[in-house]
């Protein structure tokens, strides 16, 4: 495997030898074999103004880059069988701001354009459900494709996508109909993806990235990677897309690594993957013990998967990823949009002893115990939120929310259908999807080079929906007046490292500071408060988490037992409105960690809260004028988090 | 020996002889047809494309007893579809119809790529298209902010006492007057909707109509107030020729396919006689209804 070179911005060297060079005149006032200059050819020389604008010559991000990693077309089988006529071109158009006609006919519009989009359709069975609805001869020759060739046909399609995706799950799909690499069904779909990918990207407006979903589900447990290419059609038209089914794929994601390694050697191109929904994986997405072997996690795996899995998806539609309650139960936010029922098809129940393995904020802090045992962490991961959304539209806001689903888009009985049922009687109802998320990316340009490097260094953050501008830094030098200035971000990046970045050898007695700032989506809602999370391997060996309020809105006062006061709710959820006359536009400050121990690992991320806004549920009471299910919740508080900044003591 | 050609039963048999003679000649020929007919050919080519597709999807090929069993399955499936097509069961299917249909528009197509566009006709075409083509327009302005949680009902007050006092040539970032702006302070050639990610959309269509040169505002935002100074406007912009050149190909081509479908379809119009019933004749259109969406 051939080294991968993580970009770094070297601005703390930029900024020493800019000052340094000045000083050393200034110091001796001589340099060899000239005569001493005058005060004014030196500052002539280098006190010249700099750029107008302050960021020129710092080629560090200045705004946030908003998209989403995880969008589905009819190109996916499910889709395609949920009702999903929308193509990957489609898709783009809509992520570019254009006003399109859905699936379900209705006219549809973002509130504003995403920066971009990567339209990760599932490689098994690529193309399937345009093969399925033109009764390709194949399809019909076998007795499963007629059958649910005539489910479509005759307004069952719903119905026929369960027992896609059930029959997927338990890989019982007949091996006639699915389209496999290879055959020219497949490799026609791909192309098309790519060109779809080709003609809708628009460096520095709008990046269309090519990438796919690699959907390894076997029984049902969800070990979902999207695989995103930093390369353009030249390269990526060199391969087809990795499948789970056998022989030609695999549902272990070693093999997918395997595969991504293959691709870079072949093409000298780039690809990453972000895996998913840990929440429905039944205790496999953050593993001690690999489900695959019954071995402990090797060093071999920890290498690769720190290598090839950079970021992960903690928020989308099927449920909130960060925490989760059992988990945290001093974490009084920890249970938002929780799916803890089983694995994806409800299959299999939920058992508490699961939950330690699909929790982002678990997998980073079991990852830290890893680190120590193996001298790899494979959950060094980012955090992005992105939708999967398999109506080709990507939205996540809560008063545009189009569904998880083509059979969800608008409609009054929406929140009443249940999502997923099951013999035994348990149930997902569709009132549980959750409106979320998007990736934001601090990218120095909005090109696929720039936004995918930005990735692979993880300085991202995940939202729920809306696009707040959140900053985060850590570093040993930040004074309180950092917190001050007029320009925090140029401060953030000379003294410290940005989110996703390392901190290691702390200097003697001092305890690492974070300048983090948040910033509320433009048209959205104020924001309530700013939290740190702390994740570290004790010195007993066993992980430990807490989460500190730093900065908050208002004269608001912890309690004696360190609780801060709710922000206060104005949500009107009759007429699904709410106002900013709570929590403020902006949050800042310095924050030390006052528990702090040089000798422990440990990461830090934060957290940012919304005031209460309607959640997507209450727009459609209001609009549809129908009852909800009455468990199902009116309100949301919508939040961001940003990747973590690692803390890893000297040898 | 006259009345011998007079005798009807010679009649009858020079009839009779006559009628099997040309029923000899023209069965001869329909025993030949239809052994034409009924011929069922297996060629190399085809078996050696049974075995790359066996390959590609097991990654090996396939040996001998499976191939027989290949051969078969094929000689079993064209036999099927041999009777079926005599017994007429093509007609009246919907796959079969789609995938004849599709099958002629992929040819349609085909022939659509062929020709070359010329260099004068693709400038028209630039020219005619100039919006799709334009680059946005783009603005250079700083900004200084009122921080309406901070400053409340004095916001509006303060920026205009400050409007009063800026310096024409200071940049909101090194400012004193106004609060820090967590997002940026200087904007270089901007497109709006670049500016609207920060500021939101209002505000960035409002900017686009602050005349250049001093401080204007204040500018509202959902953050507070802005006193805005645009220092520079480029008006949206029809780019090189040689530099969308691939694009105006491209978009040519689309035109020449559809156009090329009209005729297509304009003449199988004239080909065949459309016959409605009258109920069906407010639903169709006339051509208009073959004609392709315009993308």
């Amino acid at each position: 495997m051939k080294p991968r070179v993580t970009r770094r911005i070297i601005l703390t060297a930029f900024i020493a030898v800019s000052t340094a060079i000045p000083l050393t005149v200034a110091a001796d006032g001589t340099l060899p074999g000239l005569h001493p200059p005058d005060e004014q050819t030196v500052e002539k020389a280098f006190a010249s103004k700099r750029p107008y604008s302050p960021y020129a010559g710092r080629n560090f991000p200045a705004r946030p880059l908003f998209g989403d990693t995880h969008l589905h077309t009819s190109f996916s089988m499910d889709a395609g069988a949920f009702g999903a006529r929308l193509t990957p071109q489609d898709a783009y158009r809509f992520a570019r701001g254009e006003e399109i006609t859905a699936s379900s006919g209705q006219r549809v519009k973002l509130a504003r354009p995403l920066d971009f989009l990567v339209v990760a359709d599932h490689s098994d069975g690529f193309g399937f459900f345009p093969m399925l609805l033109d009764g390709n001869p194949k399809i019909m020759a076998d007795p499963q494709g007629r059958r649910w060739n005539e489910m479509v046909h005759s307004g069952k399609g719903p119905q026929a996508a369960v027992e896609i995706i059930v029959n997927f799950g338990k890989g019982t799909i007949s091996k006639a109909i699915l389209p496999v690499p290879g055959t020219t069904a497949y490799r026609d779909a791909w192309k098309e993806t790519i060109k779809a990918a080709e003609e809708a990207n628009d460096p520095g407006r709008f990046t269309a990235f090519i990438g796919y979903e690699w959907t390894s589900n076997t029984a049902g447990n969800n070990l979902h990677r999207n695989i995103i290419f930093r390369d353009d059609a030249s390269k990526a038209s060199q391969i087809e897309p990795f499948t789970t089914q056998q022989p030609l794929g695999s549902d272990n994601p070693r093999d997918l690594w395997k595969w991504m390694a293959a691709y870079e050697d072949k093409t000298g191109g780039q690809v990453l993957a972000i895996a998913h929904n840990g929440n429905l994986s039944n205790g496999r997405m953050f593993p001690l013990i690999e489900s695959f072997t019954g071995k402990p996690v090797d060093e071999e795996y920890a290498v690769n998967r720190e290598r090839w899995e950079r970021l992960y998806e903690a928020t989308q539609m099927k449920g909130d990823g960060e925490a989760h309650p059992f988990l945290s139960p001093n974490d009084e936010f920890a249970d938002y949009e929780t799916w803890d029922k089983g694995n994806l098809d409800l299959s299999e129940k939920k058992q508490q002893a699961m939950l330690e393995f699909e929790y982002a904020r678990a997998g980073l802090k079991n990852g830290l115990l890893l680190e120590e045992k193996l001298g790899t962490n494979p959950y060094k991961f980012g955090m992005i939120g992105s939708t999967d959304s398999h109506t080709g539209l990507s939205t996540a806001d809560e008063d545009n929310f189009f569904g998880k689903t083509s059979a969800h888009e608008p409609n009054a009985e929406r929140m009443s259908h249940p999502f997923i049922k099951v013999p035994s009687g348990d149930v997902i109802m569709s009132w549980e999807i959750t409106a979320s998320g998007y990736a934001a990316v601090w990218a120095t340009d909005n090109t696929r080079e720039a936004i995918w490097d930005a990735m692979e260094r993880r300085e991202t953050y995940a939202t729920t929906g809306p696009r707040m501008f959140v900053r985060f830094f850590g570093g040993f030098d930040f004074e309180e007046k950092d917190a001050q200035t007029r320009s925090p971000a140029i401060v953030g990046y000379t003294k410290g490292v940005p989110m996703g970045g390392d901190l290691t050898d702390a200097p003697n007695g001092k305890s690492p500071s974070f300048l983090v700032a948040a910033l509320k989506d433009p048209i959205g809602a104020n924001l309530d408060r700013i939290q740190i999370v702390k994740g570290w391997l004790g010195k007993d060996g066993t992980v430990q988490e807490k989460v500190y309020d730093v900065v908050w809105s208002g004269n608001r006062q912890p309690n004696a037992q360190g609780k801060l006061p709710a922000v206060g709710n104005t949500v009107n959820v009759q007429e699904a409105t709410w106002t900013n006359t709570i929590g403020t536009g902006e949050l800042i400050t310095l924050w030390k960690d006052p528990d702090f121990d040089p000798s422990l690992r440990a990461f830090y991320y934060a957290r940012v809260l919304e005031i209460p806004t309607p959640r997507w549920t209450a727009y459609d009471v209001k609009y549809f004028g129908v009852k909800a299910p009455k468990e199902t919740p009116m309100t949301t508080q919508d939040r961001a988090y940003t990747s973590p900044i690692w803390y890893t003591p000297g040898k | 020996m006259n009345n011998f050609f007079k005798e009807p039963l010679v009649h009858f048999l020079l009839a009779g002889a006559v009628v099997f003679a040309v029923y000899g000649l023209v069965n001869d020929r329909t025993n030949a047809e239809s052994k034409e007919e009924r011929m069922v050919r297996i060629s190399a080519g085809q078996v050696e494309w049974l075995k790359q597709t066996w390959a590609r999807q097991k990654g090996r090929p396939p040996n001998t007893e499976e191939l027989q069993g290949m051969v078969a399955g094929y000689l079993k499936e064209e036999l099927l579809a041999r009777e079926a097509r005599e017994l007429k069961l093509d007609e009246d299917d919907t796959i079969v119809r789609r995938r004849l249909a599709q099958k002629m528009d992929f040819m349609v197509q085909d022939t659509a790529q062929l020709a070359e566009p010329g260099e004068d006709e693709l400038r028209q075409l630039l020219e005619s298209h100039s919006v799709r083509f334009q680059t946005p327009a783009r603005i250079t302005f700083t900004h200084v902010f009122f921080n309406r949680d901070a400053r409340g009902e004095k916001t509006r007050a303060d920026a205009l006492v400050a409007l009063e006092q800026l310096p024409k040539t200071q940049t909101g970032s090194e400012s004193e007057f106004g609060d820090r702006f967590l997002s940026q302070y200087d904007f270089h050639e901007t497109e709006e909707q670049a500016v609207a990610s920060v500021f939101g959309p209002e505000f960035a269509r409002r900017i686009f109509t602050v005349p250049p040169g001093n401080w204007q505002g204040p500018l509202e935002s959902g953050f507070g107030l802005h006193l805005v100074l645009v220092t520079k406007k480029e008006p949206a912009r029809l780019p090189d020729f040689t530099t969308v050149r691939d694009d105006v190909v491209a978009l040519w081509r689309q035109q020449q396919e559809r156009e090329s479908r009209e005729r297509y379809f304009s003449g199988l119009l004239e080909k065949y006689e459309v016959v409605m019933d009258e109920s069906v004749k407010s639903l169709i259109g006339p051509i208009a209804l073959l004609k392709e969406k315009d993308q």
